[in-house]
């Protein structure tokens, strides 16, 4: 049977193998550059289709032995001819569409690379300063606002005393309120307790989830604190940080209609911060798509059975990580788990998550607009090096920071405390 | 900015993780993830092909069985 043999090597042409190399050809490449890229793609998409071979010519079959009737009526019984009609077609418009997303991809990353850096952007703008909150005190609540500013005021002196952030939950309802127990965060960030605000919440009460930004953060206040506490440094902004944005997103999401009833403080030794999310925030969208694909990130990296016993052995009852909620931190502590294992399998799962956070990574800067992520990641990359510069440099990133929230839907407000030394 | 100036960089678990999200232009970490990303789409037009593919070997194997098949009955009612 001349015609079986011929759709046996029909059969598979393109190996597991092949699939791997091509991503690791990719990958291995050194300079990034879209318009190669996108090249590479459509050659190689060429190179596929082109080695496609037709489908055989059903009349052509070797038909010796059978009627021509009978073997008509097998092909009408199997539909045969239009079952591969149908294959052929959709093979034509995937080809059409794959080349049209590498287009497409190349043009979204083309606008992209091109885009100014925020910094030199906003370098031509008017600076936008932080809108101070307009305090209304009447002397019904002149009362309640005395016990509430005691316990920013001890919150502020744990921002000048403590090296730790520190984080609070108050709860208000009809003028009454509930203090809870302050925690100790890490050194850079708290960790958000959902279980204590849905405890608030569920009183009916109005919820201010407060943390700190202590001097020992910004290195060059580290050492200042007998003038923080008497009050006689100039003031240094301190605003809600990146993380302290996505984590108020991500907050945001999680509580749905009962976020109304959050607000979020940053209390610094020289001042409170109100942070909010406007609903048509582009910055709040992405995040949300990242914390979706975050999500299903273990199902999507094609992991083979071998590897899921592999994962499952090291990570499974790891108490560290049970502890994590947040789904970019707990991937975080994931691969560094992994990567940190022995075992060469365990680092191959590692770089098997690394490849799906790049391909996410890339969706999102292929799908969103450009701008907006232009100005994400240069919001990380201040946030990394903020601490990293003397008192100048620091002031002007979170200047720049602060214009890039006000341009992307997060709002940012600020109450100084009224014995403040501003800057001139 | 002096070497000197420089203090000490911040370590954030988050922030090194949303940096792997959001990598800034020019930086090895952007470049891996555009390659990454391009070649997804070739890869992923690979295995729906590859799928296509194996489609068609179903329906001309079975077309090849019912041929077998019938040339069987065939050569049977002849003898």
């Amino acid at each position: 049977m001349e015609q079986k043999e011929k759709i046996k090597t029909q059969e598979v042409t393109m190996q597991p193998e092949n699939i791997k190399s091509t991503e690791q050809d990719f990958v291995s490449e050194k300079q990034a550059d879209v318009e190669t890229l996108s090249f590479q793609s459509i050659a190689e998409i060429e190179r596929e289709q082109n080695a496609i071979e037709p489908p055989p010519d059903i009349n052509s079959f070797d038909t010796v032995d059978l009627s021509p009737e009978n073997f008509n009526q097998i092909k009408k019984e199997t539909n045969i001819e239009a079952e591969l009609e149908q294959i052929k077609d959709e093979r034509k418009s995937l080809y059409k569409k794959t080349i049209a997303k590498i287009r497409d991809t190349t043009i979204a990353l083309s606008v992209f690379l091109q885009l100014a850096s925020p910094a030199a952007a906003l370098a031509e703008e008017k600076p936008v300063e932080p809108a101070r909150q307009e305090m209304v005190t009447t002397p019904e609540i002149a009362q309640r606002e005395e016990l509430y500013n005691k316990k920013i005021d001890e919150i502020r002196s744990a921002a000048i005393l403590k090296d730790r952030e520190q984080v609070y939950y108050i709860g208000e309802k009809d003028g009454a309120y509930k203090f809870l127990e302050a925690q100790p965060g890490k050194k850079n960030h708290g960790t958000l307790d959902y279980t204590k605000i849905r405890e608030l919440l569920n009183k009916g009460m109005e919820v201010d989830n407060i943390h700190t930004h202590p001097a020992h953060t910004l290195s060059f206040l580290s050492n200042q604190g007998k003038q923080l506490k008497e009050k006689t440094t100039v003031s240094v902004p301190m605003p809600p940080s990146i993380t302290d944005v996505f984590a108020e997103i991500a907050m945001k999401r999680d509580f749905g209609a009962d976020y109304k009833r959050i607000h979020s403080h940053v209390v610094t030794p020289f001042g409170k911060y109100s942070l909010s999310i406007e609903e048509n925030s582009e910055i709040a969208k992405i995040m949300n798509e990242l914390f979706d694909a975050c999500d299903g990130l273990l199902d999507k990296c094609g992991l083979d059975e071998k590897e899921k016993i592999i994962f499952d052995e090291i990570l499974n009852g790891n108490k560290e990580l049970i502890s994590i909620q947040h789904p970019i931190l707990k991937m975080g502590k994931i691969i560094e788990i992994l990567k940190n294992d022995r075992s060469s399998k365990a680092k191959n799962i590692a770089d098997k998550l690394e490849r799906g956070i790049n391909k996410i990574g890339f969706e999102l800067l292929k799908n969103s607009p450009p701008a907006v992520i232009n100005d994400l990641s240069q919001l990380i990359d201040n946030s990394k090096h903020e601490t990293e510069y003397d008192e100048m440099q620091t002031r002007k990133l979170i200047k720049e920071d602060l214009e890039l929230y006000h341009k992307n839907g997060i709002i940012v407000k600020y109450e100084p405390f009224s014995n403040v030394v501003e800057m001139e | 900015m002096k070497k000197e100036d420089k203090i000490k960089p911040k370590t954030d678990p988050q922030l090194e993780m949303l940096a792997m999200f959001f990598p800034q232009k020019g930086t090895s970490a952007f470049n891996r993830t555009i390659k990454t990303g391009m070649a997804s789409i070739v890869l992923e037009y690979k295995e729906k092909i590859e799928e296509l593919k194996k489609r068609q070997d179903g329906i001309i194997k079975n077309f090849i069985k019912k041929v077998e098949e019938k040339k069987i009955n065939e050569i049977r009612k002849g003898l």
